[in-house]
């Protein structure tokens, strides 16, 4: 039970609360498997938003990857690229921006965020003679998904 | 007027189980008529963005029923195929009968 209220709590992000709920009732009912439902779910949901209207999301990563790299200059400006409460701070900015943004599609525009921002960094990559990749904990990243499901939270709640 | 949008194979059987189970036509039974009439169960994240994807095209409506205890507390979300919905298959399953019209299948014969 507590399995099914975690997955409602996930799935809730991506669709109506009340169609959540209907979803893991019915899985609770039939005791069905409820990860690769609410996998496929969110995963549907997310790209039908990018598909329907990829426009105003597209735009909306290409402004948030402007924010970002804002704050990269900013950082490296003062000395505070390496620190995580910098990146914490900006990442939860850049979330909480990209939720006021796209009310509704937070999820979508967050994706669209991401991914767009994957596709610059292995332009970066490949464009800049003697680029490499470092792997580190995604602080900002984190920070940001943090934000962007506290406001989805807080919509719903009001809703 | 807008042309009205195409049907794929899954939404029309997920609209014709609909309209078979009647009012009681939430989650469970709609994946369970589908299981019976075509032998395949199908799963429940297809269904589920399916339903989704009918009510976004106007294909069906639905309305949440009151919490029950042996789904944790959870409602129901019934659904209900739209005048549209039931045009949209009709015309679709007109379409199949012209292209089987004539044809000897194996097991079947169309006039």
């Amino acid at each position: 039970m507590r399995r099914a209220g975690v997955a409602e709590w996930i799935l809730s992000l991506f669709v109506s609360r009340e169609r959540a709920s209907a979803v893991l009732g019915d899985l609770v009912e039939r005791q069905s498997g409820v990860w690769l439902t609410v996998f496929r779910i969110a995963v549907s949901s997310v790209s039908r938003d990018l598909w329907e209207r990829p426009g105003p999301l597209i735009l909306l990563a290409v402004q948030a990857i402007v924010l970002d790299a804002a704050s990269v200059v900013l950082s490296a400006r003062l000395n505070w690229s390496m620190l995580a409460p910098y990146q914490l701070v900006a990442g939860l900015f850049i979330g909480l921006w990209l939720s006021w943004r796209a009310p509704g599609r937070e999820m979508a525009a967050v994706t669209a965020f991401f991914l767009m921002g994957w596709v610059a960094a292995a332009a970066m990559y490949a464009t800049v003679p003697g680029g490499s990749v470092h792997f580190t904990w995604p602080v900002q990243e984190t920070a940001l998904l943090i934000a962007v499901m506290a406001m989805r939270r807080r919509r719903l709640r009001r809703a | 007027m807008a042309p009205q949008p195409s049907l794929g194979e899954f939404e029309q059987i997920v609209l014709l189980a609909i309209l078979r189970v009647g009012d009681d036509a939430y989650g469970v039974p709609i994946r369970a008529e589908i299981e019976a009439c075509t032998g395949r169960d199908p799963a429940p994240g297809a269904l589920y963005t399916t339903l989704d994807r009918l009510e976004d095209k106007g294909f069906v409506t639905s309305r949440m029923g009151d919490p029950t205890p042996q789904r944790g507390g959870r409602a129901r979300r019934y659904f209900e195929v739209t005048k549209i919905g039931v045009a949209a298959v009709a015309s679709a399953q007109r379409s199949y009968q012209k292209l089987l019209k004539g044809l000897q299948l194996p097991g079947m014969a169309y006039a």
